[in-house]
C-alpha cells in the first residue's frame, strides 16, 4: 500500500502551482476586494485545460477523473478559493449531463463546456428547499414537444454567467397530478429572469444568482435521464462533487497554515520568534494534523469515486464534512496566531477564514453529510 | 532544423537557507526531500527553442540533460511544453563536474542527434559557472553567440538578438551554431496544459551514452561559509574625532 501520489499527479500538481503563481496569486486579494468575476483568470483556466478536467476525453476533456481534479482545485484554493470555484462550478453544473445525458445530449453540450467557451451552473436549491431537496416547488409540465418550467432557484453559483443550467423541477402529470422530480439541461432564453444575489461573507468574485422561471419552454429532448430520475441524479452529482469541495477546503486550510507557519517564524515577541512558544506550537501541530487527515480522507474519497467503489458516497460525505470543518478550524487558528494582523485585510488569512465558512454549507450542509454517514452505518430505516 | 536544448536539474534556488543541507565531507548538498527544478536560464533557452520551432516548418526541439535517472524530471517538464524528444546522457554525479566535461558530453549528444542549433542557459542556477555553452561551441567547432534573448529565422539563416549592457545587438548566422541564452520578458517559459502534462509522464525518454572526457577539476572540499558579524560603535564628539578614532581602530585591527 502506497499513500503517495503517483508521479503523474505530482507533475500535474506542480503544473497547476506554476499556473496559480503566475496568474492567480497576483489577483487573489483584488478579486476578493472587487467582488467581480475574474474573466481573465477563467480564460487562463480554459487555456490550460483546467476547465476541461471534469470531462471525458471524447468530449474534449482531459479524462473526468475526480482525483486529478481534486489535486488541481486544492492547489488553486491555497491561493484563492474564489478561483478554485470556477472549475468546481463547471464540474457541478455539468455532471448531470455526463452521468445521465444521452450521447446526443453529451455531444451537444459537453465540448463547449470542456473548452471553457461556455459556462454552466447547477440549479437545485430553492428559497424553501435547501437541505430538503424533496420539498422543491419548481414544476415542469409537458406541452407537446416542450416542458414548461415554472419556479424559483436561489443561491445558484454562476447562475448569472452560465450559458447552460442543469435545473431540477417536478414534472406534473396533467391528468393524475403526480409529481416526479426530474432534471433538465436548460439553455438560457426567454422565460428565464436572472437576478444577482451579492454581498456574501466570502468567496467574493463568484457571482451567486436567483433564477425565476416564468413559463419557460424547454425542448423535450433536454430532459436528462427519465422523468422521476431527478433525486437520484442530484445525489449522484453530489457524490462526485463533494470531494471537490473537500479539496477546496484543504487548499484553504493549507494556504492559511503556510501563512501561519511563516508568521510564527518571523514574528518576534518577548525577544523570540513566536514559533518558539509552545502555545503557538500546539496550535500549529493541531492545524497540521487536521489538514493532513483531511487531505488523505479527500484523496481516498476521490480515488474511491474514480474506482466506482460501493461506499464512495459515504467517503465523499466524510471528506466534505471533515475537510470543511478542518478548514474552519485552521483558518480561525491562523487568525489567532497572527493576532491583530490576522484580523486585518492587510493579510490573507481573514479572507481564507471567510472563504472557509461556505465550505461547511454548500453542496450539502455538514449536518446533512453527517446524516448520510450515520445512515451508512445504521442502514435503511434510520 | 534540429534544435537541441540543454537542460540542467538543480536544487530549487528558492529553497530557504534553513532547508539547505550539506553534510560534512559531502561534495553535493543533500537533495532528498527538497524540490529539484529546471535551471532558470535553461527554461529561457527552452522557450527560445519552442518559439523558433513555431516559426520554422519542420523544425524539432530535443531536450537533453546530463545526469542520473532522477534528472529525467526536467525532460518531462520539457515534454509537457511539447518538446518533440527527450534525451538523457546518463551520468552518476557524485560531485561538481567541470564545465568542460559537461560540454564534452553534450557535444557528444549533439553529434549523435545531428543537431543544427544548440541552445544553453547562460549559467546554471546552482554553481553559476557559466562555462558550458561556449566550451560546447568550441568542442563542436561551431560559432557561439552569447547572451541571446531570442532567435528568428532570417532570409539567409538565423537572426539572433543579444543583450548588451545598454541596448542589444543583432547577429546573423547560419546553423550549425550554439546560442547561450539569457532571460528576457519575451522568453519566460510557457506553462503547460493539463493533457500535455499528464501525457509527458508516459512519453519515452531516450538515452545516449557518451564517455566523459577531458581534464577534470576535482572538487576538494565544500562547506557552507560561517558568517560572523560584529558591530562596534566608534565614539567621538564630531565627525573629525570619529574619523580619527576609526582610523586608529582600523590600524589596531590591521585592516589598514
Amino acid at each position: 500500500m502506497n499513500f503517495e501520489l503517483d508521479k503523474e499527479l505530482l507533475f500535474l500538481k506542480e503544473m497547476v502551482r506554476d499556473l496559480v503563481q503566475e496568474k492567480v496569486a497576483p489577483r487573489a486579494a483584488e478579486i476578493d476586494e472587487q467582488d467581480e468575476f475574474p474573466w481573465d483568470i477563467k480564460e487562463a483556466l480554459a487555456e490550460h485545460e483546467i476547465l476541461a478536467m471534469p470531462f471525458p476525453e471524447e468530449y474534449g476533456g482531459t479524462g473526468g477523473k475526480v482525483l486529478p481534479m481534486a489535486i488541481a482545485i486544492e492547489e488553486i484554493a491555497k491561493v484563492s478559493a474564489s478561483v478554485a470555484m470556477i472549475p468546481s462550478g463547471q464540474c457541478l453544473g455539468s455532471v448531470a449531463i455526463i452521468l445521465a445525458g444521452t450521447e446526443e445530449q453529451k455531444q451537444r453540450f459537453l465540448p463547449g463546456l470542456a473548452s471553457g467557451e461556455k459556462m454552466c451552473a447547477y440549479g437545485l436549491t430553492e428559497p424553501n428547499a435547501g437541505s430538503d431537496v424533496g420539498g422543491m416547488q419548481s414544476t415542469a409540465v409537458l406541452d407537446g414537444d416542450e416542458y414548461i418550467i415554472n419556479g424559483t432557484k436561489r443561491f445558484i453559483t454562476f447562475g448569472n454567467i452560465a450559458d447552460i443550467l442543469t435545473v431540477f423541477a417536478k414534472v406534473v402529470d396533467k391528468n393524475t397530478g403526480e409529481k416526479k422530480l426530474s432534471c433538465f439541461a436548460v439553455e438560457k432564453g426567454e422565460g428565464l429572469v436572472v437576478r444577482n444575489l451579492e454581498h456574501k461573507l466570502g468567496v467574493k468574485g463568484t457571482p451567486t444568482a436567483e433564477l425565476f422561471f416564468d413559463n419557460m419552454r424547454v425542448p423535450k429532448e433536454n430532459l436528462l435521464g427519465a422523468e422521476g430520475d431527478g433525486f437520484k441524479i442530484a445525489m449522484q452529482v453530489l457524490d462526485k462533487t463533494r470531494s471537490e469541495v473537500a479539496a477546496q477546503a484543504i487548499g484553504i486550510a493549507q494556504g492559511a497554515l503556510d501563512y501561519a507557519v511563516q508568521y510564527a517564524r518571523d514574528r518576534v515577541q518577548f525577544g523570540s520568534p513566536i514559533g518558539k512558544f509552545q502555545a503557538i506550537q500546539m496550535k500549529l501541530a493541531d492545524m497540521e494534523m487536521k489538514t493532513q487527515a483531511a487531505r488523505y480522507l479527500t484523496y481516498v474519497a476521490a480515488d474511491k469515486y474514480d474506482r466506482k467503489a460501493h461506499d464512495r458516497g459515504k467517503y465523499s460525505a466524510m471528506a466534505k464534512a471533515f475537510a470543511s470543518d478542518a478548514a474552519m478550524y485552521v483558518t480561525t487558528e491562523a487568525i489567532q496566531i497572527l493576532g491583530g494582523y490576522g484580523y486585518s485585510k492587510e493579510y490573507p488569512v481573514e479572507r481564507m477564514f471567510r472563504d472557509a465558512k461556505i465550505q461547511q454549507i454548500y453542496e450539502g450542509t455538514n449536518e446533512i453529510q453527517r446524516i448520510v454517514i450515520a445512515r451508512s452505518l445504521l442502514g435503511r430505516g434510520f | 532544423m534540429q534544435i537541441m536544448v540543454c537542460l540542467k536539474q538543480i536544487l530549487d534556488p528558492e529553497l530557504p537557507p534553513r532547508d539547505f543541507r550539506l553534510e560534512k565531507g559531502e561534495m553535493t548538498p543533500a537533495a532528498e526531500g527538497v524540490p529539484l527544478v529546471m535551471s532558470s536560464f535553461d527554461q529561457n533557452a527552452l522557450e527560445v527553442g519552442l518559439q523558433l520551432r513555431e516559426k520554422m516548418a519542420g523544425a524539432t526541439v530535443t531536450a537533453v540533460t546530463v545526469g542520473p535517472e532522477g534528472a529525467e524530471d526536467v525532460l518531462r517538464k520539457a515534454l509537457a511544453v511539447k518538446a518533440d524528444r527527450a534525451v538523457r546522457v546518463p551520468l552518476e554525479q557524485d560531485s561538481k563536474l567541470s564545465g568542460g566535461i559537461v560540454a564534452g558530453l553534450l557535444a557528444g549528444a549533439a553529434r549523435e542527434l545531428g543537431a543544427d542549433l544548440v541552445l544553453c542557459g547562460r549559467q546554471a542556477g546552482d554553481w553559476d559557472g557559466g562555462q558550458v555553452g561556449l566550451i560546447l561551441a568550441e568542442e563542436l567547432g561551431w560559432p557561439g553567440a552569447n547572451l541571446v534573448t531570442g532567435i528568428e529565422p532570417g532570409s539567409g539563416g538565423l537572426v539572433l538578438k543579444c543583450e548588451l549592457d545598454e541596448g542589444y545587438e543583432v547577429l546573423e548566422g547560419n546553423a550549425p551554431l550554439v546560442a547561450v541564452v539569457t532571460n528576457h520578458e519575451t522568453n519566460v517559459l510557457r506553462i503547460a496544459k493539463v493533457k500535455d502534462t499528464m501525457a509527458a509522464m508516459r512519453k519515452k525518454v531516450e538515452q545516449i551514452n557518451v564517455a566523459p572526457q577531458g581534464g577534470r577539476l576535482e572538487l576538494a572540499s565544500l562547506e557552507i561559509p560561517v558568517k560572523e558579524v560584529n558591530c562596534e560603535i566608534i565614539p567621538g564628539e564630531d565627525g573629525v574625532e570619529k574619523a580619527d578614532n576609526l582610523f586608529k581602530r582600523l590600524l589596531e585591527l590591521k585592516v589598514l
